[in-house]
């Protein structure tokens, strides 16, 4: 999984790559973002590639958020498409990431 | 008696779950009977994607050589999808909690993403070692019982 990364000022936007977040692709993904969050306080997901999430895929993003928040950072969700932000809801992550409707809005918030 | 039966077979490997989401949206937008659309049909999905990723992982061990079979039945009100392994028998619990988002729990997010997107769940042993994982998805919303969401039925004749 080669992860895209665009960086203004202090944050940096992760752009998520192929249709699909899932089991499959966990662990590739854990040994890439590692240094990403090991190097970044506020981090944005861009998932506007992403037509399908599962549970491991959440559980994957969840660790990122506490390893940020342990260094107090700052984590953030953009770009999801309608079937990505409907298991957003179901899994209550609106209470505990910041979800942006779009890049810029997320940028602005964390710049 | 169901209208119709369709069944896949694929091995426990995670990247064989594409596959199963396809069958199971190919069976819907073909289903002779009132057609599953929209959220419902992607919670279905969701569903049996997420039974098969425990399957390999917790039933099976992550072992990649061993058999999922899963069977769509179409019924004029539900669509029932039963998935079959052999490996080891999960639990029936009586409910499934939410899931703890503070980043300490790396397990359970799928029993409850299940339980949320399907009507009933339901898992059975049987005597010659096949355990069965059964969804239920009615095709038309209907008020969930008292109690959690995704209630799992306790009595076979429940479905």
């Amino acid at each position: 999984m080669n992860l895209e990364m665009e960086k203004t000022g202090t944050v940096v936007i992760v752009i998520m790559p192929g249709e699909t977040f899932e089991a499959a692709a966990v662990e590739d993904f854990k040994h890439n973002i590692a240094p990403v969050i090991e190097d970044n306080t506020h981090v944005i997901f861009d998932l506007s590639n992403i037509r399908f999430l599962d549970s491991m895929g959440c559980g994957a993003l969840l660790s990122c958020h506490r390893k940020l928040k342990e260094k107090e950072g700052k984590m953030g969700l953009c770009c999801a498409q309608k079937q990505v932000s409907a298991i957003f809801d179901l899994m209550g992550f609106p209470q505990l990431f910041d979800v942006f409707e779009t890049r810029e809005e997320a940028l602005e918030a964390y710049s | 008696m169901p209208q119709s039966i369709h069944r896949i077979e694929i091995q426990s490997q995670l990247e064989n779950l594409p596959g199963a989401r396809l069958f199971v949206r190919k069976f819907c937008q073909k289903d002779p009977c009132q057609r599953l659309a929209g959220e419902d049909l992607w919670q279905l999905e969701l569903a049996v994607h997420e039974a098969a990723t425990n399957i390999i992982r917790h039933a099976y061990g992550n072992r990649t050589d061993q058999r999922i079979l899963i069977e769509i039945e179409a019924f004029e009100e539900r669509l029932m999808v039963h998935l079959n392994h052999w490996g080891k028998p999960f639990v029936q619990r009586g409910s499934v909690s939410p899931p703890v988002l503070d980043g300490t729990s790396k397990s359970g997010f799928g029993l409850y993403l299940i339980e949320r997107c399907v009507d009933r769940v339901r898992y059975e042993c049987t005597p010659t070692g096949k355990n069965i994982i059964s969804l239920l998805k009615y095709r038309t919303r209907v008020t969930p019982p008292q109690g959690p969401p995704g209630r799992p039925f306790k009595q076979k004749g429940d479905f």
